[in-house]
């Protein structure tokens, strides 16, 4: 459901390597033969403000960042300061599926269930737990901290427009402005994020509000069809949760490797966190080696 | 007095613009286009339409400049409204890089283009081959669309389209008082203009929708395009050819350079080849003549010659050509007051 917009929040730390390992990862990947099936590719755009705000700290990750010229800003009345810059834009449309793709090549084996309980997923032979499930993981193990950002698109269909134009509004939040992102085949419109709120159903108002703020932001809008919409949790919390956890409960003891509430900036952040957790994988490993052959779990 | 007649001659974007202008400045005037192309047919079609000038030797830099400006302009005003999408007109970013550092660091169009400044390091390395390179953002016109749209608010302003095949423009006098000439190429056999020669250009029109970014080599040979549905990659200057053929090696040539700039290209699909011929000049034609012919009169207003620069200034040369129009029915009321004496 999400853009796929590589570009992380105004205030996001520790996130910044993993943003940054990101970003350099997947410029890496940009010029092979692959980047077309990943929904990679580059992409322009600017940043909106209604006053003027001090550089972001990844402004030297991202390519040719620089603020908007007077002349710029006449084409968005109301904003009277921005920034324009180079991201990358990876659609998951494509890239969940190749990332698949890949995983199988390896021997990686997918199960279609819903998981109940870390123990149910820890018997024979498996060591270690990821835990990426995102805005549900309350189910497996409580998490006041993590809430829905509930976010509404609107998917349409103008090849015409090649930038990204992302609003920031500092009275309502953050993703709660309009954007919007071109894709390779579709652009989305959006602008809403409802925090606390778990409806996944398309709301008339936020199409309205939606709709309404984005051809006010882009004329060129107007004429556009609509092709798609849809609503989707972002999973939200303060920091992201990418930590080891060692679980007991009664005979069980397992270890759980927990990398979820990536808020609205997922992608941008995925591949850092994924190495960090990768890593947190390694130390479990080394610790199994040094303890000496297995034991048996009681 | 009666309405002042004007023929335009040409239906490609010097001709249609240019017409509007008049509609514009002179509405009490009937104006007619003539032409035996009409959209998708004309070589404007075949151009990529991108807002990067071209420099005209024989025409002062600030005149090009202005020429630009209002161009840019005229086009911003559009890309930001309701009708970008129908008028096929679209804001886009991209890199202009060169092998070997350009002569002249700043072109004279880089304060009309927005957000002009060099490229970083860290930009050029994506393109190892180059060593200097400018970013910037400029409009794209796209044909057929942007044809079309002038087609309809010159239908909605009154404006008569004919497809005719002008080959002397004595052929006019009965009908018209005014003639003016934007037959483009045409213009050589039209008027016998030795100064204009083609410089044959061939393109591919690919689907490539990933790719936002324009991508220019500074020699002006290797550059691609994304326009709203498909991306331009260019090209080829040969100067002299007058072939329409394409040409399969060169369309081998053109995709290779291109795919060097731009590797995912190599996914392009639904490759479309095509052929155009710049009406080139050493300047562009634009000036008033009076025809004669023994006592008969006929005013000429010349808008010619735009060769690869055609997009980038045409609605500052169809305003001037406007301009002279109105100085040929200024001089025509003139000389029917004084033959009612």
């Amino acid at each position: 459901g999400s853009a796929g917009l590589v570009e992380p929040p105004l205030s996001c730390f520790p996130c910044r390597l993993w943003n940054k390992e990101t970003f350099d990862h997947l410029l890496g990947q940009l010029g092979l033969p692959a980047a077309k099936e990943m929904g990679l590719f580059l992409i322009s755009g600017y940043n909106l403000f209604k006053q003027p705000v001090p550089d972001p700290s990844w402004k030297n990750v991202v390519l040719g960042f620089r603020t908007l010229t007077p002349e710029e800003l006449e084409l968005f009345p109301g904003y009277s300061y921005g920034w324009f810059h180079t991201a990358l834009l990876l659609e998951c449309r494509r890239y969940l599926p190749w990332l698949t793709a890949r995983l199988m090549q390896r021997g990686v084996k997918f199960f279609h269930k819903k998981v109940e309980s870390f123990q149910e997923v820890s018997g024979d032979g498996v060591d270690v737990v990821i835990n990426c499930t995102g805005v549900r993981a309350g189910e497996l193990q409580p998490d006041p901290e993590l809430q829905p950002g509930r976010g509404q698109v609107i998917r349409v269909l103008a090849p015409w427009v090649k930038h990204f134009i992302i609003t920031h509004d500092m009275e309502s939040g953050l993703y709660n402005s309009p954007y919007v992102i071109p894709g390779s085949e579709f652009t989305v419109l959006g602008g809403v994020n409802q925090h606390g709120n778990w409806s996944e159903e398309n709301s008339a108002q936020d199409h309205k509000t939606i709709w309404e703020s984005c051809c006010q932001l882009l004329p060129a809008l107007q004429n556009a069809e609509i092709v798609l919409e849809g609503s989707g949790l972002r999973p939200g919390r303060p920091r992201v949760r990418l930590e080891r956890e060692t679980l007991r409960h009664g005979h069980f003891q397992g270890e759980v490797i927990h990398n979820y509430g990536h808020g609205g900036f997922g992608i941008t952040s995925h591949w850092g966190c994924a190495m960090a957790a990768a890593r947190l994988f390694g130390s479990i490993l080394r610790e199994r080696k040094a303890a000496g052959p297995l034991q048996p779990r009681l | 007095a009666a309405a002042p007649k004007v023929a335009v001659v040409g239906a490609g974007v010097i001709g249609l613009s240019t017409a509007l202008c008049i509609t514009e400045t002179w509405p009490s005037c009937s104006v007619t286009v003539l032409s035996d192309q009409f959209s998708p047919n004309t070589t404007s079609d075949v151009a990529a339409g991108m807002l990067i000038p071209h420099t005209y030797p024989g025409t002062p830099i600030h005149v090009q400049k202005q020429w630009f400006k209002e161009t840019f302009s005229y086009l911003f005003a559009i890309s930001n409204s309701a009708e970008a999408s129908e008028a096929g007109i679209h804001l886009i970013s991209g890199w202009q890089v060169f092998k070997n550092t350009p002569k002249e660091e700043l072109p004279f169009w880089s304060d009309v283009v927005l957000g002009f400044r060099p490229m970083s390091e860290a930009e050029l390395q994506k393109f190892p081959h180059h060593l200097f390179g400018q970013a910037f953002t400029t409009l794209k016109c796209d044909c057929p669309p942007y044809l079309l749209w002038l087609e309809k608010r010159l239908k909605a302003a009154g404006t008569q389209m004919y497809t005719r095949k002008v080959s002397d423009l004595w052929d006019l006098h009965s009908e018209y008082n005014i003639i003016v000439n934007c037959a483009g190429l045409g213009a050589h056999h039209l008027v016998r203009d030795e100064k204009l020669f083609p410089v044959r250009g061939q393109v591919l029109k690919v689907h490539a929708p990933w790719v936002k970014h324009f991508i220019r080599d500074g020699d002006g040979l290797t550059y691609i395009y994304p326009g709203i549905h498909r991306v331009t990659l260019g090209g080829t200057r040969e100067k002299d050819s007058w072939s329409l053929s394409p040409d399969p090696g060169t369309t081998k040539d053109i995709f290779d350079r291109c795919c060097s700039l731009e590797p995912s290209l190599q996914e392009a699909q639904d490759i479309k080849v095509k052929v155009g011929l710049r009406p080139s000049r050493w300047c562009v034609r634009l000036e008033r003549e009076v025809l004669s012919q023994g006592r008969v009169q006929l005013p000429v207003v010349h808008n010619y010659g735009h060769g690869a620069g055609g997009f980038s200034v045409h609605r500052g040369t169809a305003k001037e050509a406007a301009r002279l129009v109105g100085e040929c029915i200024a001089a025509l009321q003139g000389s029917s007051s004084r033959a009612k004496l």
